[in-house]
């Protein structure tokens, strides 16, 4: 009965889920490290990354694919986080980081500064300024005269997301056309132009230390919140801290990587899917999971039709659907 | 502990859309003790519960809990006080029945701390209890509405809070089911010294299990004493607002509407 009971409460099995997964991300980074224009053997890449090899494939192992790398794990696990936490919010399967409306202010942010002429910088700061404002609208005009339910939050997202959607088709249509081609990058996703990794990396880190502690709390708010408050959890003040701490990953995976689609929807299901509906093993395995898989889709996305770059965000849902669908069909038909 | 009340109700005022649950309603649930709420529809019943439970501010009064007011109470020590098997559940995620179960020890266990086997095996008796040992794998949304209902009072179980709140336990059970739940209920109050308060349709059922009664008349006003004394034919009729006779019957006295 009590390892029936440890099997079926997942304790034992997220300890070696949450391993291999971690086996996956690393295997990722070196394999997106490895491959490119010009190929890496492991033996060059292991001294280059110990310091000891000299010379042009230093360059760009540690200048171009290292931090690109990097920047495509945070902004993946950033995203499988806020997804899973988008999801036990709104109590809502289909939800995922952007549903609220954040990618839309930061789109159409970020091409109004690109429309301006702005450098990178400027874009980034605009991305993350327009995410910022929209998640503060959503919050502010789903409370109206009264406490926010997920469902009003919901809809006020979706609402703003919509016309968020129109300004971005206005920018569009209004751009010069040299502009068009990066603009359409940033909204399909994109690596190539993607910042200093730090701040991805920073905030997944961080966005876990402040949800692993209430993931009890999660797995509780999950059965509804009138037997969760009941259970002693503090429904309102959590909603909010999932509601801030969800959008603000959110905002920062947008500004490092523009609107990478799939990720936050996909992430979570399959996370769920494999180890379980227990957020103490499936936060830590969605940020590894979306990491991996982004790393992944991008190191696909800069070598597949090489000389030619393919917006990382087209590649992950085409991977992504599929694999997707099989996972669910199969665990169905079981 | 015996000599203090699980409940004490002071002053209670409470209102909803435009409709007075109750007006100043002072109340008291010794250890042991066993209250049906019987009102008509809409006549505030879960409203009343929710109230207890602090999930809806009263107009005016204080809840104690085993000697202290409610609302100055940590919420863990609330949720071991007093505990809630609301009408219905709504399962979006998937999870195993015994997940479900468990999930009773939240206010028990400090935030780090993972589930111990002796939390399993106390999920375990309680899906033993409800007669659900046998799903403990099984997923929560392959329940019927009655296994659900029962899964929802091991829950409770689990909890092990000293007052139960229990709105409509015996919804979507059978006969033979809703007999056992009540049964369950009145062996569990009379080993462990907890109280319920439960709200009811059937008039019957509560003559079998409940030995205390409140009345929710509509205006406010409300009626609240031991269960004979409280279920007469004027005063049902009153509540219902529709004639009840009862008849003598081996089993007891039996109510029925004309």
């Amino acid at each position: 009965m009590q390892q029936d009971f440890e099997r079926i409460a997942g304790i034992r099995h997220g300890g070696l889920w949450l391993l291999g997964l971690s086996v996956l991300a690393v295997a990722a980074l070196w394999l997106s490290l490895s491959v490119g224009s010009a190929g890496l053997d492991g033996k060059i890449l292991f001294y280059v990354l110990r310091g000891e090899e000299p010379g042009a494939a230093r360059d760009w192992v540690l200048g171009l694919r290292l931090p690109r790398a990097l920047a495509a794990f945070g902004s993946g696990a950033l995203l499988g986080l806020a997804g899973t936490l988008m999801q036990v919010l709104l109590r809502n399967p289909l939800a995922d980081p952007y549903v609220l409306g954040i990618s839309g202010g930061a789109g159409a942010a970020a091409l109004g500064a690109m429309v301006l002429g702005w450098g990178a910088l400027g874009v980034n700061v605009a991305a993350f300024l327009g995410a910022v404002a929209t998640m503060l609208a959503v919050v502010w005009l789903a409370r109206g005269n009264e406490a926010w339910t997920s469902t009003r939050l919901l809809l006020t997202g979706v609402m703003v997301g919509a016309g968020w959607g129109a300004v971005v088709s206005l920018l569009l249509a209004l751009a010069p056309d040299a502009r068009l081609r990066g603009m359409l990058f940033w909204l399909m996703g994109d690596l190539g132009s993607a910042g200093a990794p730090g701040w991805s990396l920073a905030a997944a880190v961080i966005g876990l230390a402040v949800t692993l502690p209430a993931a009890r709390h999660l797995n509780v708010l999950g059965l509804g919140e009138t037997t969760a408050f009941t259970l002693g959890v503090p429904v309102a003040r959590l909603r909010w801290h999932l509601y801030l701490t969800a959008s603000l990953l959110t905002a920062v995976a947008v500004t490092t990587v523009g609107s990478v689609g799939f990720v936050g929807l996909v992430v979570p299901h399959a996370v769920r899917l494999l180890v379980g509906n227990d957020q103490r093993v499936a936060l830590p395995a969605s940020a590894l999971a979306g990491g991996a898989g982004l790393v992944l889709a991008d190191t696909l996305a800069r070598t597949v039709v090489a000389p030619q770059q393919l917006p990382v965000g087209v590649v992950t849902a085409l991977i992504g659907v599929p694999a997707f669908l099989y996972l669910f069909s199969r665990r169905v038909a079981r | 502990m015996s000599d203090v009340p699980l409940l004490e109700v002071r002053g209670l005022t409470v209102r909803i859309g435009g409709q007075w649950v109750c007006r100043n309603l002072d109340l008291l649930v010794a250890p042991g003790e066993r209250w049906g709420i019987l009102g008509c529809n809409g006549v505030g019943k879960t409203t009343l519960l929710l109230t207890l439970a602090g999930i809806r501010p009263a107009l005016a009064g204080e809840v104690w809990l085993r000697g202290e007011r409610r609302d100055r109470l940590s919420r863990r020590e609330a949720a071991r006080r007093l505990g809630l098997m609301p009408q219905d559940s709504a399962d979006l995620f998937p999870a195993t029945v015994l997940e479900i179960a468990l999930a009773g020890r939240h206010p028990h266990l400090p935030p780090w701390q993972w589930e111990t086997p002796e939390d399993g095996a106390l999920a375990y008796a309680a899906l033993q209890a409800v007669g659900l040992e046998g799903f403990a794998r099984r997923q929560v949304r392959s329940l019927s509405g009655g296994e659900r209902r029962r899964l929802a009072l091991a829950m409770l179980m689990t909890q092990d809070p000293s007052l139960w709140l229990l709105d409509e336990p015996t919804n979507h059970l059978d006969v033979a089911h809703q007999m056992q739940a009540v049964e369950l209920i009145a062996t569990r109050i009379a080993r462990g010294g907890q109280g319920v308060l439960m709200t009811l349709h059937d008039i019957n059922l509560a003559v079998r299990c409940c030995d205390r009664i409140l009345l929710l008349f509509g205006d406010g006003e409300t009626a609240a004493g031991p269960t004979a004394q409280i279920l007469t034919e004027p005063a049902l009729s009153r509540l219902y607002r529709h004639p009840v006779r009862s008849v003598m019957t081996e089993s007891g006295l039996l109510f029925y509407p004309t």
